[in-house]
């Protein structure tokens, strides 16, 4: 499974262009997908999921092109989708929602959807509430079910928009290990502002902005292009001085503690930083910003 | 078969207790208000025959000025707010065809009601519609189409329940005030929803059904068009 | 006044937000066409004699009030749902100012804003009344009946539309109300059951018809507890329905803090 971008181009209504001729190269296994609000992610992943058109560009999705209704139904039939706005009716416990979805998803045997259903249910950790309507589910219950649905028909391509939203830490981290797990001969596409899952699970990544993308590579390529760049400062109150952007801010009694980002080093007192990959994402934002205002 | 019974009883379920017990609750209302009608006047004026006339003209009420409307008005709300849209969207079954079954079991859900209280009020004399069966039936089919086409065309273009179905009620509330120039106007005539309470006898009464009849398909044709278009459906309210 | 400047900011904002939405303009453009086309049938309504152009003025203001205040009390309906809907309810409560003065910013506002369209349907059809007659003396008469006949029902129905939705389902609310609006405008089946029309609480103001321009009943039976009206019967119809107004938007907050309290609770 892997997915090809040529040229990509999605206008809304004439106006907006949502994404500007992309070319993007995505093979199996996890890959993540970082970029600030309103740089196109989820335009993206509406067009590999089908639901919208291009208006330009070529969109193949495992050999189907997604300029086609043929192509589209096809990536359907392989496809697992959860999307960042999860709506679900809330009069259906867990368990009718996810044998209603198997049903819309082409799995007609009553039998094997059951399992199914059973097997996904204990999966994301529901079974003990499965029958309990939706509406009383908290919000990161919600998200388990929207994992549980994506996962129904044993998808080839997964894409998932912000699945952690909602989880505590020890619930983001299980999901974190079970998108993981799903990589390998799946291609999971994975959107988030959490950059800690990125890092923790993709091998690849692709940053966009404004539609395009501004990096595509691996991730210690972009922590890479932040070495050298990052700092720890401790000062008294104030914000050291000097031109780079500041990552954190920590109080520590007395003093302030701040990591920051920059061309120079902000001065005798800061300390050189490992870069991770929330450095090498500010960093590549950044430098960004100076070439187009250059 | 089983297949088709489980999915149906899962859209049936989405659609939700409040819409289907829309029908159910007109009816009750409408016949309440009637024998309200029918006690009064029993006790001031003591006439049988007056009494009859209440609850014959509370059903004919109730089939061609009540149940329509509600009909359109559950319309556009199944319509317009689906929680899971983007879902649906994503799958392999076609959202168009997911829709068009939800209001084609709300409407048989409404047929239901709409023919039981007929039939149980032509076999009891309470039926005022002194058309032949089945023709007779258009007296609450034909406005009940026409209203969930608009209620389900406008639910859609303008991505609101709220505004659809004030629309529908205005145009249907308009309908009502204005019916002297509906009937005397030979093209609106035919788009007349109340022709059967206000001119039973009226020689285009046939033409003026078939033609609400066929407004509602056309409608609801381009319902099934507008839910097409994805990028569309996932916009927000107009 | 402490939090007048609280209250200007929900009423300029709800205002913008209301005049803002499309499905507004595009319902009373449909029915403000609608009105126009059937203008001459419209002005002739029964027991009214047909040569006084007052008399036209005032069935044109009764018209609009029977129609476009309808569709005023269901365009209103989704106001206070909508803070949830979008999920700014939550921020919103967490605002120093209380509930009341942003509620009833948002009854003012959105009320207003839909009167803005009612206001350009009626205009238009006393502006098309002062061409036809060249009669400029009208307009105070004309704007004397907007006020009068208009708008204290528009703010009646807005304020229950809010209220009621703090508890209905939006499609029953819509139903019941219209089922209202037609039981206290008009009755239209002669059926005989009890009946708000030419009542102190009939919105429909046949009181004020009769009370402030002298004109005949529009119903030939006499089906309220006041035979005959006057301008201070009138006048009462008009207080009758703004205190109900404001008793319903009361209703409306106490029930919305109940709710909220309830929801706090949960957790």
């Amino acid at each position: 499974m892997d997915i090809q971008l040529h040229g990509l181009s999605k206008v809304y209504r004439g106006r907006v262009r949502a994404l500007d001729q992309l070319d993007l190269e995505i093979a199996s296994g996890m890959f993540g997908l970082l970029g600030p609000n309103g740089a196109g992610k989820t335009t993206l992943m509406r067009i590999l999921a089908g639901i919208l058109r291009p208006t330009s560009g070529t969109v193949t999705v495992g050999g189907e092109d997604c300029a086609t209704e043929r192509g589209r139904t096809a990536i359907k039939r392989v496809l697992g989708y959860l999307p960042q706005e999860l709506g679900l009716y809330p009069d259906l416990s867990a368990r009718e929602f996810l044998d209603y979805m198997g049903i819309l998803k082409g799995l007609d045997d009553g039998k094997a959807r059951g399992r199914r259903v059973r097997e996904l249910l204990d999966v994301v950790g529901i079974a003990e509430v499965s029958n309990r309507q939706l509406k009383t589910f908290s919000g990161g219950m919600k998200r388990r079910v929207g994992i549980a649905q994506a996962l129904l028909n044993d998808p080839k391509l997964l894409i998932v928009d912000e699945p952690t939203a909602g989880l505590d830490p020890e619930e983001r981290i299980r999901f974190r290990n079970l998108l993981a797990e799903l990589g390998g001969d799946r291609l999971v596409l994975l959107s988030t502002h959490i950059v800690e899952d990125i890092a923790q699970t993709c091998q690849r990544l692709a940053v966009l902005a404004q539609g395009r993308v501004v990096f595509q590579g691996t991730i210690a390529e972009l922590v890479g292009a932040a070495e050298g760049k990052v700092w720890t400062v401790t000062t008294s109150g104030g914000r050291p001085a000097g031109h780079f952007d500041v990552i954190s801010t920590m109080h520590q009694g007395s003093s302030v503690l701040y990591r920051v980002i920059g061309e120079v080093t902000p001065g005798d007192a800061a300390t050189p930083a490992t870069p991770n990959l929330e450095d090498g994402y500010v960093w590549l934002m950044r430098d960004r910003r100076a070439s187009v205002v250059a | 078969m089983r297949k088709g019974v489980t999915r149906a009883r899962y859209e049936l379920r989405t659609l939700g207790p409040s819409v289907l017990a829309l029908p159910p609750l007109v009816v009750a209302i409408f016949l309440g208000v009637s024998l309200l009608a029918a006690y009064n006047d029993a006790h001031v004026s003591q006439s049988a025959a007056l009494v009859h006339h209440d609850l014959a003209a509370g059903v004919l009420y109730l089939l061609e000025f009540g149940i329509p409307p509600v009909a359109g008005l559950a319309a556009s709300q199944l319509i317009a707010h689906d929680p899971a849209k983007e879902l649906h969207l994503a799958v392999v079954r076609p959202y168009r065809r997911t829709m068009l079954l939800r209001l084609s079991l709300f409407g048989l859900w409404t047929l239901l009601v709409a023919a039981a209280v007929s039939i149980a009020a032509s076999r009891t004399g309470y039926w005022l519609v002194t058309r032949q069966a089945p023709q007779d039936q258009l007296t609450w089919l034909a406005p009940a189409v026409w209203c969930i086409g608009l209620g389900a065309v406008l639910a859609l273009a303008l991505r609101s329940t709220v505004a659809s179905s004030t629309i529908l009620g205005m145009l249907w509330l308009g309908e009502l005030l204005l019916r002297d120039y509906f009937l005397g106007n030979a093209a609106l005539q035919k788009v007349f929803l109340f022709l059967t309470i206000v001119e039973p006898q009226a020689a285009y009464w046939l033409a003026n059904r078939l033609t609400l009849v066929g407004m509602g398909l056309v409608l609801l044709a381009g319902t099934a068009l507008l839910l097409r278009n994805n990028e569309w459906l996932l916009g927000q309210e107009a | 006044m402490r939090f007048a400047h609280v209250i200007a900011g929900a009423v300029r904002y709800e205002l913008a937000m209301q005049l803002r939405r499309r499905a507004l303009w595009i319902g009373y453009l449909l029915l403000g066409a609608l009105l126009s086309a059937a203008f001459d049938s419209v002005l002739r309504t029964p027991n009214l004699p047909d040569s006084s152009r007052a008399t036209s003025v005032v069935s044109w203001a009764v018209t609009c009030n029977f129609l476009l205040t309808l569709g005023a009390g269901l365009l209103l309906a989704d106001r206070y749902r909508r803070d949830r809907e979008t999920r700014v309810f939550e921020l919103l409560r967490t605002a120093p100012a209380p509930d009341w003065v942003r509620l009833g910013g948002k009854y003012v506002g959105a009320v207003s804003a839909t009167l803005l369209p009612i206001l350009i349907i009626y205009l238009a059809g006393v502006a098309r009344l002062i061409l036809l007659w060249r009669d400029a003396t009208l307009l105070p008469l004309a704007a004397s009946a907007f006020v009068a006949l208009i708008v204290p029902p528009v703010f009646f129905v807005g304020a229950f539309s809010l209220a009621c939705m703090t508890v209905l389902w939006q499609p029953l609310y819509m139903f019941l109300f219209v089922g209202y609006w037609l039981w206290t405008s008009l009755n239209p089946t002669g059926l005989a059951i009890p009946t708000l029309t030419s009542t102190l609480l009939a919105p429909g103001e046949q009181l004020v018809v009769t009370g402030y321009f002298g004109l005949a009943a529009p119903y030939p039976q006499d089906v309220g507890f006041y035979p005959q009206s006057s301008a201070a019967l009138a006048t009462l119809n008009i207080l009758a329905l703004l205190a109900c107004a404001a008793c319903a938007l009361l209703g409306g907050l106490l029930i919305h803090r109940f709710l909220a309290e309830r929801e706090g609770a949960a957790g």
